[in-house]
């Protein structure tokens, strides 16, 4: 009888443990540096008849840079999207990010600063992650 | 054993714990196919129209007058924290570019070259090179 008491009394103490080592808790963020919905606005610019001035009005931002050549002028809106997961146990963290950063690049006609064209980078999805190994 | 639990949960009380961080940006680098470029053939408009530009960010790659660089940043971090009003902090980290992408063009603007690495933070692979040299 004694031993069972004793059993139970272990048992008690192990399942107490895991629920203190399993419920410290979870961590979902996410951050966004500039608005990606640039990219729809972007749908909205004609080639051939925008002109550079005519990008802020329509974009509602600066270009992150401008790059003056030869063949082109080239200007750059970059954004990014980063997801952080963690499994925070008492006396483990487990905490993973992932973060993917695009540019909507636009093309300009160097003498007459006319749009030549958008390129508007694909959409992509990122996942909720935790776990930190492997890939 | 029963006698020790109070004070294994004590310990793992003030041992504030030990943490396991990875970072990950643009992972889908692992994915562009660069096979098909052929320096001294393949021109710049081709790569921007099967391929796209790679995202301009600091320290990131991006695009310049004369190469496209696509990278995937990754960084794993290992922290063991010990206490909880005084917290000795103990941290090993390891960043690097798992994968880095470099298409360099001519003044004409083909590709001139093609070089593709892979790295786990200890050793450093080319896994493709291709080079027109004139």
């Amino acid at each position: 009888m004694a031993q069972m008491k004793n059993m139970f009394c272990r048992f008690g103490m192990i399942c107490i443990v895991g629920v203190f080592a399993l419920l410290s808790g979870c961590m979902w963020g996410r951050v966004k540096v500039n608005d990606p919905s640039v990219v729809d606005s972007a749908r909205s610019i004609k080639p051939g008849s925008t002109h550079i001035s005519e990008l802020e009005n329509i974009l509602k931002v600066q270009p992150t840079f401008r790059m003056p050549g030869k063949d082109m002028t080239l200007l750059g809106y970059t954004y990014s999207d980063t997801k952080n997961n963690g499994l925070m146990l008492i006396a483990v963290n487990f905490m993973r990010s992932t973060t993917v950063t695009d540019t909507l690049y636009i093309e300009a006609d160097p003498v007459t600063q006319i749009v030549r064209k958008v390129h508007i980078p694909p959409k992509r999805t990122l996942e909720w992650r935790f776990w930190p190994f492997g890939d | 054993m029963v006698r020790r639990l109070p004070i294994i949960i004590l310990a793992a009380f003030f041992l504030d714990g030990c943490k396991i961080a990875r970072d990950q940006v643009n992972i889908h680098v692992r994915d562009i196919d660069t096979s098909w470029i052929e320096p001294g053939v393949t021109t710049r408009r081709q790569v921007i129209d099967r391929i796209g530009m790679p995202p301009t960010a600091k320290g990131l790659g991006g695009v310049t007058a004369d190469a496209f660089r696509w990278t995937l940043y990754d960084k794993r971090t290992g922290t063991l924290e010990a206490g909880y009003i005084v917290t000795p902090t103990f941290e090993l980290s390891r960043a690097h570019f798992a994968e880095d992408i470099l298409v360099r063009f001519d003044e004409s603007g083909k590709v001139s070259l093609v070089s593709r690495t892979v790295s786990d933070g200890k050793n450093v692979r080319i896994t493709e090179w291709k080079e027109c040299r004139k």
